[in-house]
């Protein structure tokens, strides 16, 4: 694939747009909680698109486009089982909570509800999660341009990494959401284009339906048992584990995303982020997902075009979205391709940088090394944690290139802190007896029995270095199912531990827990800015395409 | 804090990216990928003008 003056040129632009929006907000950020928490002032349709546009970094472009190839159509579960529900419960259910406490972070709410250690916990496990999310999230871009375009890594890592730190070190996290809807646009102008074309090109849905396996383009119908799809997941694995506990682990604890929601401007919008938020989320699909199956169906219509093969003689998914553009996409729309695929990388770098910012100023330097300096010192702090933060980014995408099974290994251990997490928010939400002993000894033991089943399981030759009790069809039901074991182990461990020690008193929990805080009260707000009635209208929506797809 | 609204700097963005497509499209119309047919720059263009036009249209409503 060769990049012309044009495609350069659209490059260009885009660059100069997202560094001149970094550089319009720098005189508007003059605290730290300007700079971290954007003082709680963004608009909803900004909040609610940077909310799903966080979640689109490259590794989800790629990686949905090339399930969708190995998989068809059954990776939509990713997004209308393993997204949908979660978004629509964090807005009407866990927000009021997250907004209401007044907490600047996730751990910070931990510290409210809980105490210190639970704090601490969340906190570091999570600074150092988005550090490698977003180191190999660059190292999966840089390989990706080396491949495909001929690019240098190294160039290609710190180019990208170069803009990204600008436009957050000049308007901080107002900087990073404002660009990130921007990117979602150019994403969408980049993608779409591809799948109308591939889809087209294919026949449409019935011609490509015609040319493939039928469990390609059936997401239900072929989940009664692990042996009849590829994903080698049945019903109760794939709602339980990815549609419960993963799902809502990620939507409803990770700070990443919960972040863009708290920015918002008042409690009404903080909730209904993530529910309008689930609107364009539950379309993307057929953006990223559609044109890998399109690539299977085009590759068996003699036109030229097939799939990539790795060395070993097996297709190379991960490429199905690059040589299609090659392939459907002409100087100047190819250049807006390729932007799209890197603006996705930098919404997916700049949320982790802003989220680690955050988190690494008011979690652990302002809870645990300086505690009552002066503002202006913290948000010399949080600027100087964004060159540090992208510094260890880039190291991240080195360590990467070192070591082959590094993104499997973080991928796993993400599982392990994340599924036992919402637990922890779970009980200390909605169950006011649980209290911090129980929460950390519980996630402590979920993260331990996530270990202990990876350890006794094996899928796919991974897992099992204890002993193989058990073998899994694939290592996405192992994930399923020892996110589930995790979440499980937590549960029961917190109510016990919770259930021997002492609560805290009713009264220091108000704003923390449900049934000691007042509740959004919606009368007389109308229809369309009522969260449940939202919530509704998505979930309706949701169904039918389920249904449509069945 | 006080925002400004993105509306300006979007649609702005878009329209340049439509231009660039646009003028792509018009003074290389037969310029096709191996698999297209159509003039898609020309096309993707229109559209990306217009939604860069729409963008600004809302926001100068606002303001």
């Amino acid at each position: 694939m060769v990049l012309t003056f044009i495609d350069y040129l659209v490059l260009a632009v885009y660059f100069a747009f997202v560094i001149g929006i970094g550089w319009l907000l720098r005189k508007r950020v003059s605290s730290s909680a300007d700079f971290l928490t954007s003082a709680r002032s963004v608009p909803l349709w900004i909040t609610s698109l940077a909310f799903v546009a966080t979640n689109l970094g490259a590794q989800e472009l790629i990686g949905m486009c090339a399930s969708g190839a190995k998989y068809g159509i059954m990776t939509s579960h990713f997004y209308w089982v393993g997204a949908i529900p979660a978004m629509l419960f964090v807005g009407l259910f866990m927000m009021p909570f997250y907004y209401g406490s007044k907490a600047r972070s996730v751990p910070e709410y931990l510290k409210l509800r809980y105490d210190e250690k639970t704090r601490a916990f969340n906190a570091i496990s999570f600074a150092v999660m988005t550090l490698f999310s977003s180191g190999i999230s660059m190292y999966a871009l840089g390989l990706l341009f080396q491949l495909v375009l001929g690019w240098s890594f190294t160039a290609s890592v710190l180019l990208s990494a170069a803009i990204v730190l600008v436009y957050t070190y000049l308007g901080g996290l107002t900087s990073a959401i404002y660009n990130e809807v921007l990117q979602f646009f150019l994403i969408v102008a980049g993608a779409a284009p591809l799948a109308i074309l591939a889809v087209n090109k294919a026949g449409g849905w019935q011609g490509m339906a015609s040319r493939l396996d039928p469990v390609m383009t059936r997401s239900w119908a072929y989940l009664s048992h692990p042996s009849e799809n590829p994903m080698g997941v049945e019903v109760i694995g794939l709602v339980m584990g990815l549609g419960f506990v993963l799902s809502f682990g990620y939507w409803c604890t990770n700070y990443l995303v919960v972040q863009r929601a708290m920015a918002a401007k008042n409690m009404a919008d903080a909730r209904l982020t993530p529910i309008v938020g689930a609107f364009p989320k539950m379309f993307l699909p057929f953006i990223v997902i559609v044109p890998g199956i399109a690539a299977v169906a085009l590759s068996k219509m003699g036109l030229g075009y097939s799939l990539p093969l790795k060395e070993s003689g097996v297709p190379n998914y991960d490429l199905a979205l690059t040589t299609l553009m090659a392939q459907f996409y002409p100087s100047g729309l190819l250049g807006v391709g390729i932007t799209g695929l890197m603006a996705s990388f930098m919404s997916g770098m700049a949320g982790n940088v802003t989220a680690f910012n955050t988190v690494w100023t008011y979690d652990i330097y302002q809870g645990y090394i300086r505690k009552n300096a002066p503002d202006a010192h913290y948000l010399w702090v949080a600027r100087m944690t964004t060159i540090v933060g992208v510094i260890l980014s880039i190291g991240a995408a080195y360590l990467a290139t070192l070591y082959n099974n590094i993104m499997d290994l973080l991928q796993l251990v993400f599982g392990f802190v994340n599924a036992p997490l919402f637990a922890t928010f779970l009980l200390g939400m909605f169950w006011k007896r649980s209290t911090g002993h129980g929460a950390f000894t519980g996630l402590a033991s979920g993260t331990i029995a996530a270990a202990l089943m990876h350890g006794l399981t094996l899928a796919e030759g991974k897992g099992a270095w204890l002993a193989n009790l058990h073998e899994f069809p694939s290592t996405m039901a192992q994930n399923f199912w020892i996110a589930l074991g995790a979440w499980t182990a937590c549960f029961l461990v917190t109510i016990v531990v919770s259930l021997a020690t002492k609560p805290r008193p009713a009264e220091e929990l108000r704003s923390l827990v449900y049934g000691l805080t007042e509740l959004p009260r919606e009368e007389g707000v109308v229809w369309y800015r009522r969260p449940a009635w939202i919530a509704a209208l998505a979930a309706v929506i949701c169904l039918l395409l389920n249904f449509l797809f069945w | 804090m006080n925002m400004w609204d993105l509306r300006t700097p979007s649609g702005w963005f878009f329209v340049v990216l439509g231009v660039i497509l646009l003028a792509a499209g018009t003074v290389v119309p037969g310029h096709r990928a191996p698999l297209t047919e159509a003039n898609v720059n020309l096309y993707t263009g229109i559209a990306t003008l217009l939604f860069g036009g729409l963008l600004l249209w809302m926001a100068r409503r606002v303001s």
